[in-house]
C-alpha cells in the first residue's frame, strides 16, 4: 500500500467520489456519486504508462471479448445512470458498459476488457453526456448540421416540412454522410390513409400536425388514430387562429392519447393565449423551445420578427403584424421556466430555422437549470406546490445540483428519446445503447464540447491546424473527425424509421449505408413514462393575459438580462 | 500567394486577434477566444519579426494581463497551443496558464474541482507486499513503471527474482521508480491483482 495526497490524486486520475464539479461558468455543481475505476490499476496509456502488453491490457482478450474502444476515467453525466467516475467500454459501435476497464489477470472486478485490438483514448479530467437529442427540427437548410454537431447534438427528429416522400429521398441522402442520426417526421396534411402510408414507406418515424398545415380536430383524431395503429409519433403544433378548435376542443379531439406537444408555451405557435393549458394533461408530453428558453429581456421584442418571417406574413399587411404580437405574451413565456422547473415540461429542443437554434439546445437547457436555480431561492417561487427537490437549498455550505442538473439534461436526452420510441438506442449511456458520446472540459460544459464519438468513433470536434506536429493546436474549429468523415459517417449514424415500413425495400431505393432502425413503445405513454420530468400541473390561465398560476400562487420568472455560457466563450 | 492551409489559418488567427484588439482598445474586457487569439498573435509577430523561441515564448506570455480579460476566462484558459515560424523553421510552443502570472486560480471559478474527501488516498490496499533490496548494475538510468511484471524487468537489476515473480510496484498507476548506475534501492511491491494473481495464491 502506499499513498498519495487527495491532489495528487485527482491530478492523476481525476475526480472520485464526492467531488464537485462546476459547469462552465453557470451556478451549477455536480457531485460524483460513484466511482467505478480500479483503485491502483486505472488504465493509462503514455510513456511510462500502463496501457500496454502484461499490464492493464490482457493479451489473451484478442476478438469477441474485448473491447473495441475504451474512454478511460471520465465522468459520465447521464440522466439515467448519474454521476459516475467510470471507463466507458465500446463495442460495436453501442455502449458495452460504464464500468471498470483493465485486464482481469492483473485486477479485480473488471468487467471492461482491453485488449491488443482496443482504442484507448483518455478521458481523465474529461465529462462525458450523451449526445443530445434535438426533437424538433425544421431541415430548413443543411447549414444547421455542423452547429448541431459542434453544439453535442447527435441525433434530429425533424418537425415537419421534410415531406413529400421524393423531397424526404433527398434530405436523408444529403445527410448520409454526416454523423448524426435522423428520424423525419413527416406533415400530416391530408386525411387519407394512403398518404400517411407513403410516408412511412419513404421512412418517415411520425407526424407533424401544424396549423400552418392544418391542425383541425378531425385531422388530429385521424393522425392519432393511424399512429396507434402503425407504432408512429404525433407532433402537434395547434390552432393559434382558433379558425377550427381551441384549448378544450383540442384536448377532446387528442382524446387521452399520447402526442408531443411542441413549444407549450405558445409563443412558438398554438392555442393563444392558453395553450399551456396542455400541461394539466398526462397523455400530452410537452416540449418548449430554444428561443422563449431562458425567458430573457430581448425575447418578446426579437419574437416579432421571427414569427414574421418564419410564417410567411408580411410587415406591409397590418393584420399580420397585429396576429404576431397577440401571440407573443410575456405571461406565458415568463410561466415556462417555471413549467419546466416542474418537470411539467418535459423535453427542450430546438425548433431548428423555424425559429430555433441548432446548436444552443443543449446550452439553453443549462442556461435555463442556472436560472430556475436562482428563481427557487427568489421569493417568486414561494408557495409553490410540486416543485423537485433541491439540494442546493437543503444545504447551502455543501451546495450541489446534481439532481437539477440530471433532471435539465434529460430534457434534450432520455425524455425527447422516450417520447420518439428511440430510448432503447440513444438518450442516455446505459449498455446497449448507441456510443454517441460528448466530451467536455468541465470549464466548458453546455457550450463547447472537446469531442464528439458518433457509433463508438471520434465523428466531430475542435480539431486543430493539419500540419501541426500535435493535435489541437490552435486555431482549434469544430470538424468532422475520421468518424464524421464521407462513407465513414454512415458507419455510426441511424435513420429511425418505422416498424410499418419495409426496411431493405427502402434502404434499396435510398442507397443508404445506414442502418435502418425502428421506433417502439411510444404509443400510450404518459407523463409518468418520462424519465425524470413527470409532473402534470393543474394551471390556472387568465384567458386574457395568458398569465399562468398554480396552487393559487402567479407562475412567473422575471426575464434575465444576463446568462452564462454566453459571453466568456464566443468571440462575439 | 499559393497559401497553404498553414497560412490560411493564421489568417483566421489574425482576424480573431485584430477584433480583440478593437474590443481591448474600446475598454471591454476579453473573453476566451479574444484573449486566446491575441496571445498566439503576439507569439506569431514576434516570430515573424525574428525573435527567438524563448522570446516568442515571453511575447506570448507578455501579451494578456490577467486584468483585461472577463473574470473566470484565466481558469478557462490553460493552455495554449500553437506552430510558429522561428529562424529555423515551425516550432511548437505550448504557454501552460498563461494568465496565471503564478497565482493561484479561482477555487470556485468556472468547471473548479472542489475535493470532497482531502485525506490521503491509499492505493493498493489490501494487497500481499514485499520488500526487495534491488541493485542496479547498469552504467544507464533504469526506470521501472507501475505494472511492469517486476521479476521481468532490466536483467542489470539485481534482485531475489523468484521472490518477485507475480508482482509489481508499489506505486500509482502511471507512476514509476528509478536507480541510477549502482545504485540500490529497498522498493516494496505488490501481487497483482486478477486471475494471476489468485492463481498464485
Amino acid at each position: 500500500m502506499t499513498r498519495i495526497s487527495a491532489q495528487e490524486y485527482r491530478e492523476r486520475y481525476g475526480a472520485t467520489t464526492g467531488d464537485r464539479i462546476r459547469l462552465g461558468d453557470t451556478n451549477l455543481w455536480v457531485r460524483v456519486q460513484e466511482d467505478r475505476s480500479a483503485p491502483g490499476d486505472e488504465p493509462i496509456w503514455g510513456y511510462a504508462k500502463n496501457l500496454r502488453m502484461r499490464m492493464t491490457q490482457d493479451d489473451s482478450a484478442a476478438g469477441p471479448s474485448e473491447l473495441d474502444v475504451l474512454i478511460a476515467g471520465v465522468v459520465v453525466i447521464d440522466p439515467v445512470l448519474g454521476v459516475i467516475k467510470a471507463d466507458i467500454g465500446i463495442k460495436d459501435g453501442r455502449i458495452a458498459g460504464i464500468g471498470r476497464a483493465g485486464s482481469p489477470l492483473i485486477s479485480d472486478g473488471i468487467d471492461l476488457v482491453v485488449g491488443p485490438h482496443t482504442k484507448p483514448y483518455m478521458g481523465y479530467g474529461l465529462i462525458a453526456t450523451p449526445g443530445a437529442v434535438d426533437s424538433h427540427v425544421h431541415t430548413i437548410t443543411p447549414e444547421l448540421l455542423a452547429p448541431a454537431l459542434s453544439g453535442g447534438v447527435t441525433t434530429i427528429i425533424t418537425a415537419g416540412f421534410e415531406e413529400p416522400p421524393f423531397a424526404m429521398e433527398r434530405v436523408l441522402a444529403g445527410v448520409e454522410d454526416w454523423p448524426l442520426n435522423i428520424g423525419l417526421q413527416a406533415g400530416a396534411r391530408a386525411l387519407d390513409e394512403e398518404h400517411m402510408d407513403a410516408l412511412l414507406a419513404a421512412g418517415a418515424v411520425g407526424f407533424k400536425i401544424h396549423e400552418d398545415n392544418g391542425a383541425y380536430p378531425d385531422l388530429i383524431d385521424h393522425v392519432l388514430r393511424y399512429a396507434d395503429a402503425h407504432e408512429c409519433s404525433v407532433s402537434l403544433h395547434t390552432d393559434g387562429l382558433h379558425e377550427s378548435a381551441e384549448l378544450e376542443d383540442t384536448v377532446a379531439a387528442i382524446g387521452s392519447r399520447t402526442v408531443h406537444a411542441y413549444h407549450v408555451e405558445g409563443v412558438g405557435g398554438g392555442h393563444v393565449p392558453d395553450l399551456l393549458g396542455l400541461v394539466r394533461e398526462p397523455s400530452v408530453l410537452c416540449s418548449s423551445t430554444t428561443p422563449t428558453l431562458p425567458f430573457g429581456v430581448s425575447t418578446a421584442v426579437e419574437h416579432v420578427p421571427m414569427i414574421m418571417l418564419n410564417h410567411g406574413l408580411s410587415y406591409a399587411v397590418p393584420d399580420d403584424v397585429a396576429l404576431v404580437h397577440e401571440r407573443v405574451l410575456p405571461a406565458r413565456m415568463a410561466a415556462e421556466g417555471p413549467l419546466h422547473e416542474l418537470g411539467a415540461i418535459g423535453i427542450i429542443n430546438s425548433d431548428s430555422q423555424g425559429m430555433g437554434r441548432i446548436g444552443e439546445t443543449t446550452r439553453r437547457a443549462m442556461q435555463l437549470a442556472h436560472v430556475m436555480k436562482a428563481w427557487r431561492r427568489s421569493s417568486a417561487s414561494e408557495g409553490i406546490p410540486g416543485l423537485p427537490l433541491d439540494e442546493g437549498l437543503a444545504d447551502p455550505d455543501d451546495r450541489d445540483d446534481t439532481s437539477r442538473v440530471l433532471r435539465y439534461l434529460a430534457k434534450v436526452t432520455i425524455e425527447p428519446s422516450i417520447t420518439h420510441g428511440i430510448a432503447d438506442h440513444v438518450g442516455s449511456l446505459q449498455v446497449g445503447r448507441l456510443a454517441d458520446i460528448v466530451l467536455w472540459r468541465p470549464g466548458f460544459f453546455g457550450v463547447k464540447p472537446e469531442w464528439i464519438f458518433k457509433g463508438g468513433f471520434p465523428a466531430w470536434g475542435a480539431l486543430g491546424e493539419g500540419n501541426a506536429s500535435l493535435e489541437r493546436s490552435e486555431p482549434t474549429r469544430y470538424r468532422a473527425d475520421w468518424g464524421g468523415r464521407p462513407e465513414a459517417a454512415p458507419k455510426g449514424a441511424v435513420n429511425f424509421v418505422t416498424g410499418a415500413a419495409d426496411r431493405s425495400a427502402l434502404a434499396r431505393r435510398l442507397g443508404t449505408r445506414r442502418a435502418l432502425v425502428p421506433v417502439r413503445g411510444l404509443r400510450g405513454l404518459t407523463r409518468s413514462s418520462l424519465a425524470l420530468n413527470q409532473a402534470t400541473a393543474p394551471v390556472d390561465i387568465d384567458i386574457r393575459t395568458g398569465a399562468v398560476a398554480l396552487g393559487g400562487r402567479p407562475l412567473a420568472v422575471a426575464p434575465v438580462s444576463e446568462v452564462p455560457l454566453s459571453r466568456r466563450y464566443l468571440l462575439r | 500567394m499559393h497559401l497553404i492551409p498553414w497560412e490560411e489559418e493564421r489568417i483566421q488567427l489574425f482576424a480573431a486577434a485584430e477584433l480583440a484588439r478593437r474590443h481591448r482598445a474600446a475598454g471591454l474586457l476579453l473573453n476566451h477566444p479574444e484573449a486566446v487569439a491575441l496571445i498566439c498573435d503576439a507569439m506569431l509577430e514576434a516570430a515573424r519579426a525574428g525573435a527567438s523561441y524563448e522570446a516568442v515564448e515571453a511575447a506570448g506570455l507578455a501579451e494578456v494581463e490577467p486584468s483585461e480579460v472577463i473574470p473566470g476566462v484565466r481558469e478557462l484558459l490553460t493552455e495554449v497551443r500553437l506552430e510558429v515560424l522561428v529562424g529555423d523553421g515551425a516550432r511548437l510552443i505550448v504557454l501552460l496558464d498563461p494568465l496565471g502570472r503564478g497565482e493561484l486560480p479561482d477555487r470556485f471559478g468556472p468547471g473548479a474541482l472542489v475535493l470532497g474527501d482531502l485525506e490521503d488516498r491509499e492505493v493498493n490496499a489490501g494487497r500481499e507486499a514485499i520488500d526487495l533490496a534491488v541493485t542496479s548494475q547498469s552504467r544507464r538510468r533504469i526506470r521501472v513503471s507501475s505494472h511492469y511484471p517486476f521479476h521481468r524487468t532490466n536483467q542489470r537489476l539485481e534482485f531475489d527474482r523468484a521472490a518477485a515473480d507475480g508482482f509489481r510496484l508499489d506505486v500509482p498507476s502511471g507512476a514509476y521508480i528509478g536507480w541510477e548506475p549502482g545504485e540500490t534501492k529497498i522498493v516494496r511491491l505488490v501481487r497483482v491483482a486478477g486471475s494471476s494473481g489468485k492463481a498464485a495464491r
